[in-house]
């Protein structure tokens, strides 16, 4: 979808927080993250449940009732070695913790 | 200028407490190919007004969410801009007689039925609710599938754009880390950079 997402976006406040040199670093890394996957596992939340994600996939791995019984699961794979690390997401989707 | 088929106006409020819910409609409506459209803030009356029916006449797709029609505490004023912004809205496709008549809108509500006591008038266009509950998941669903109603119905699943946008928001994060921003930086974020670094991930991802 080359050009759909450039510019021409009217914007809702002034002060921009990222010019130049950051914008750029961080467009880059962002990049990079979009295309690697790096074996994380992604605790998000399902509807009335949680999920365990893996970092690539659209698809759920697992559903749990709870989101301790999910980071449980997630952790277990880290211990073994399925897994390098754990995103637990908020309910609103932003990251809570990393472990 | 972007193209009129291309743009969605996203007509809801600009405050912090919004945010959680303006994200997942960002990234849905990018996710589906379409620009989102945001009015500026602090623009004086006159311009913002005339900025506003331009942004309108600009794009084809609009979202209204109505969901502040009531205050949340005694003595706080309802926000009426949502409703009046629809009215231009609607009132443009009404009497227009070029391409503005291909207009589609989408109004959007917390609870399902309460437009029918506040603005009964707007019966018979598209009206969802994205619901009290899992509302990230909902706001979503409801948005992707109006997309598969009014655009095509080939559009990625809801399923597959929320996983996305939780992986999203992860390389964000982790992205703006590593030029030094702080958590709050992070929160603060614009919405025209928010815009801008989800467009950019997705060009990515799709590729």
């Amino acid at each position: 979808m080359p050009g759909t997402m450039k510019a021409n976006v009217n914007i809702m406040a002034k002060k921009k927080l990222t010019s130049g040199s950051k914008k750029a670093k961080v467009t880059k890394a962002l990049k990079t993250a979009a295309k690697t996957n790096t074996k994380k596992v992604h605790v998000v939340k399902r509807g009335s449940k949680w999920a365990t994600k893996s970092e690539g996939s659209q698809k759920a791995s697992k559903l749990f009732n709870t989101q301790k019984d999910a980071l449980k699961a997630a952790k277990s794979r880290v211990k073994k070695g399925s897994a390098t690390s754990v995103v637990v997401h908020k309910k609103d989707g932003k990251i809570a913790k990393r472990k | 200028m972007m193209a009129f088929s291309k743009s969605i106006f996203i007509n809801c409020p600009f405050d912090n407490s919004y945010r959680r819910m303006l994200h997942p409609i960002i990234f849905t409506c990018l996710y589906c190919k379409l620009v989102p459209q945001l009015s500026e803030l602090s623009d004086s009356g006159t311009q913002r007004i005339r900025n506003i029916i331009t942004i309108i006449k600009n794009s084809k797709y609009s979202i209204h969410d109505l969901s502040r029609m009531k205050s949340k505490k005694v003595n706080e004023l309802s926000r009426f801009n949502m409703p009046f912004e629809l009215g231009i809205d609607i009132g443009i496709r009404s009497n227009a007689t070029d391409k503005l008549k291909a207009k589609k809108c989408l109004i959007i509500d917390v609870e399902r039925y309460r437009y029918q006591e506040a603005l009964s008038d707007i019966s018979g266009n598209d009206i969802a609710s994205y619901r009290k509950r899992n509302q990230i998941e909902n706001v979503i669903k409801v948005i992707r599938d109006w997309f598969t109603r009014t655009i095509k119905p080939e559009q990625p699943s809801a399923s597959k754009i929320y996983m996305e946008f939780t992986e999203f928001l992860s390389d964000l994060q982790e992205s703006l880390e590593s030029v030094d921003f702080s958590s709050s930086d992070i929160k603060d974020l614009t919405a025209s950079e928010f815009i801008y670094y989800t467009g950019k991930w997705i060009d990515e991802r799709k590729k």
